[in-house]
């Protein structure tokens, strides 16, 4: 297939073929032998508007369904997702997602679970966590009405047409319609018991997002109840007033993925939410990890001096902090003592879960994790997936994951 | 699409001569130098493997993280200079047989673009290719001062009317089209002819951009 | 080291690429403005196949005396990139245009007659 490359220039790249992409993946997987080690991805993507045609008539609303369906059709004039701008493929240099559309598949069977499929066995991955792409943006809807029903056509389709199609490897932390609690509370009432609900998501981009309202109280405490996750996924917002003066997409990017982490990371703890729902596992998604460590250390000098604002917190906020969770991706491998000082830091043999963010253009394979010299073994098989086998309960798939689950003293059952 | 030639896959390169292939087989189980390169890192990897076993902490000295740094950066290759395990790998199986020649795929350059000349560009190609072929031959004079002066300002014209008009594309094909000194000769060459300085050229692509 | 025979010069047009693989060494041989340039296939981040995607100019953000920027251009060099994640490497040296210490092995390629070796 032809690329187009500087100045209009056309250069020929082999059509998509994932398990081909990854060869390189397999390689480091056979080499380390991670078919022993139960890995798990805490946040890989679909792109789920390839898949609108089948979501779309899940909203319960006609009228709000008349509308987004109109503006899909041909011709028609509206969009359905807010959008941001940006250049994730970097002009086309990261052919993946330029070359998408070539990649073949079964017609007989969903397509993202076909590639989700390649992957994950190219990069040893056991079972990932489904998550959607354009919907991250759905926070920035207007209509509060549509971004429910949005949210719970999605959900309605992931977990009755998407996930059973996954034979077992895929799992999901459902969207939050976050800005209607009433609605949020009924998709965990709704869709909790479902098989392959590990938890909730809640997308971090967001003009305006009191986590500290006490509007929220009786969903996290629904989702407490049911032994569930809840996830904060960030991502970046060019648009946002607060990087408009970046006139780079790098810059954007590389602060606003950390930014939204940190604003609402910050919000979640000085409110005490962790005091409040001390059994609810909090994971912070896609913020890379350099971001902690600087909280940290600003809201404990803080809290130090002004205890008066936040008089829920029995320890400081650091403390509560390295009880929550956090994916590892994208990690920043820059200055192995500073990455060393964060995994002290946050206990990462106790709280970092592995990410890929597949297929997305920083993925991470699983060899970044392994590979770390600072580690120990009982560290890398926790971060991989020992921990998230205690939070979302997924078997081992095979005797040798489950003897390093019970060596590391993560097993917790099939 | 890619085209039958891009698609073959494991194709075994073929040796040119019995002799080249001999050479190969004398020359493969050299690998010694790579493997003492390596030995530093070697240690480095056992300390880790060590600390591993016991579940403690491992405490690494700077140059094992320098080790571990240029491993980082020569990835996983097996063919890094400091990738000990690798190059030791290699040596084996060099040693074994000599290393066979597996083409993976081939990617042409895109397929060309049968871009449809009109008849004076036609024309123009054909006479570039006939003056490139009597200066092949030593033809100095293949074409006179006027032929030269008529042809130079026409292309002068030309070109600097497309690229003003937002129809940006290089002036010669590729780097290899002519050499520095024809360049410089030529650019001084048309800055006199024109009465222009080198310095109202700087300010000029200063302000413009073009 | 030895001559790996990986095919005839006159198969290569400009712009044509070939990977092999010889023994552990995985290698991509680039065709370019002429030459014959040959690369580990390894990107040195995360270990993709650093010569199997986009061939792009590379940029410069090109400033006037007083250095105001007057923004980003193409040049007329040629980098190669990593598909996975975007490593770009200059296609005459194998090193990574923002970090010059960053570098892929380079393999030599000699030509005799219309046969092209790779020393690996």
């Amino acid at each position: 297939m032809d690329l187009i490359s500087d100045r209009g220039r056309r250069v020929q790249v082999e059509e998509l073929n994932t398990t081909k992409l990854l060869a390189h993946a397999a390689k480091q997987s056979r080499d380390n032998k991670f078919d022993e080690v139960l890995i798990v991805d805490v946040d890989a993507h679909h792109y789920e508007n390839e898949n609108f045609g089948e979501i779309l008539p899940f909203m319960e609303n006609e009228v709000m369904k008349q509308l987004v369906m109109a503006a899909r059709s041909k011709g028609g004039r509206g969009s359905v997702l807010p959008s941001t701008p940006g250049f994730q493929d970097m002009g086309g240099r990261v052919t993946r997602y330029p070359l998408r559309a070539s990649e073949k598949t079964n017609p007989d069977r969903l397509r993202d679970a076909q590639l989700g499929e390649r992957w994950m066995d190219a990069m040893g991955v056991d079972y990932s966590c489904l998550f959607p792409t354009g919907m991250l943006n759905v926070g920035l809807h207007p209509q509060k009405e549509m971004e429910f029903e949005l949210c719970w056509a999605y959900n309605r389709w992931v977990t009755e047409v998407a996930l059973p199609q996954t034979n077992g490897r895929m799992f999901t932390q459902l969207c939050l319609p976050f800005s209607d609690p009433e609605g949020s509370l009924r998709c965990v009432e709704t869709f909790g018991h479902r098989p392959g609900v590990g938890g909730w998501m809640v997308t971090t981009v967001r003009p305006k997002m009191p986590v500290y309202d006490n509007a929220y109280m009786k969903v996290y405490r629904a989702i407490e109840e049911r032994g569930q996750t809840l996830a904060f996924h960030s991502g970046p917002s060019w648009g946002d007033h607060t990087f408009q003066s970046c006139n780079r997409f790098i810059s954007a990017h590389a602060l606003g993925f950390s930014w939204y982490n940190i604003l609402h990371c910050t919000n979640w703890v000085v409110n005490g939410m962790n005091e409040r729902f001390p059994k609810l596992p909090v994971i912070w998604i896609e913020a890379g990890l350099a971001w902690i460590p600087f909280v940290m250390q600003r809201i404990d000098h803080e809290f130090m001096l002004r205890p008066s604002e936040c008089p829920l917190l029995k320890r400081k906020p650091s403390e509560y902090m390295r009880e929550m969770y956090y994916s590892s991706q994208p990690m920043e491998i820059q200055d192995m003592d500073a990455l060393e000082c964060t995994f002290r830091m946050i206990d990462a043999e106790n709280t970092l879960l592995y990410a890929s963010d597949y297929p997305h253009w920083d993925f991470d394979l699983p060899s970044t994790i392994w590979d770390l010299p600072f580690l120990t073994d009982r560290a890398r098989h926790n971060i991989l997936g020992g921990t998230a086998h205690k939070l979302f309960k997924l078997p081992p798939r095979n005797e040798a994951q489950k003897q390093n689950l019970i060596k590391y003293g993560n097993y917790i059952g099939n | 699409m890619s085209s039958p030639k891009a698609r073959a896959p494991k194709q075994t390169a073929k040796s040119a001569t019995p002799k080249s292939a001999a050479k190969t087989a004398a020359k493969a189980p050299a690998k010694k130098t790579a493997v003492k390169k390596a030995a530093a890192k070697k240690v480095a990897a056992k300390k880790v493997a060590a600390k591993r076993r016991s579940n403690e902490p491992v405490a690494l000295s700077g140059e094992d993280k320098v080790h571990f740094v240029k491993a980082i950066w020569e990835g996983v290759s097996k063919g890094g200079k400091d990738s000990g395990k690798a190059s030791a790998k290699s040596a084996k199986t060099a040693k074994a047989k000599a290393p066979q020649v597996e083409i993976l795929r081939r990617i042409p350059a895109a397929a060309p673009q049968n871009k449809k000349q009109n008849a004076l560009s036609q024309k123009g190609l054909a006479f570039a290719a006939e003056l490139e072929a009597a200066f092949a031959k030593g033809e100095l004079e293949a074409l006179s001062p006027e032929a030269t002066q008529a042809l130079m300002g026409a292309i002068c014209k030309i070109y600097g009317a497309n690229q003003e008009s937002g129809n940006k594309y290089p002036i010669l094909s590729g780097r290899m089209a002519v050499t520095g000194t024809d360049v410089m000769i030529t650019c001084g060459g048309l800055l006199k002819a024109a009465d222009l300085q080198v310095f109202e050229l700087g300010m000029w692509q200063s302000w413009t951009g073009i | 080291m030895a001559e790996q025979f990986v095919g005839k010069a006159s198969e290569f047009k400009d712009g044509d690429r070939q990977i092999v693989r010889i023994g552990e060494q995985e290698i991509g041989i680039f065709k370019h403005e002429g030459e014959f340039y040959a690369y580990s296939n390894f990107c040195l981040h995360q270990g993709g196949p650093a010569c199997e995607g986009l061939t792009i100019a590379r940029v410069e953000e090109r400033l006037r005396d007083d250095k105001t920027s007057m923004g980003l251009h193409f040049t007329n060099d040629m980098n190669f990139v990593c598909p996975w994640h975007g490593y770009e490497y200059d296609m005459k040296t194998g090193e990574h245009v923002s970090n010059r210490k960053i570098k892929l092995r380079k393999y030599n390629i000699v030509q005799k007659g219309n046969d092209v070796y790779v020393i690996a």
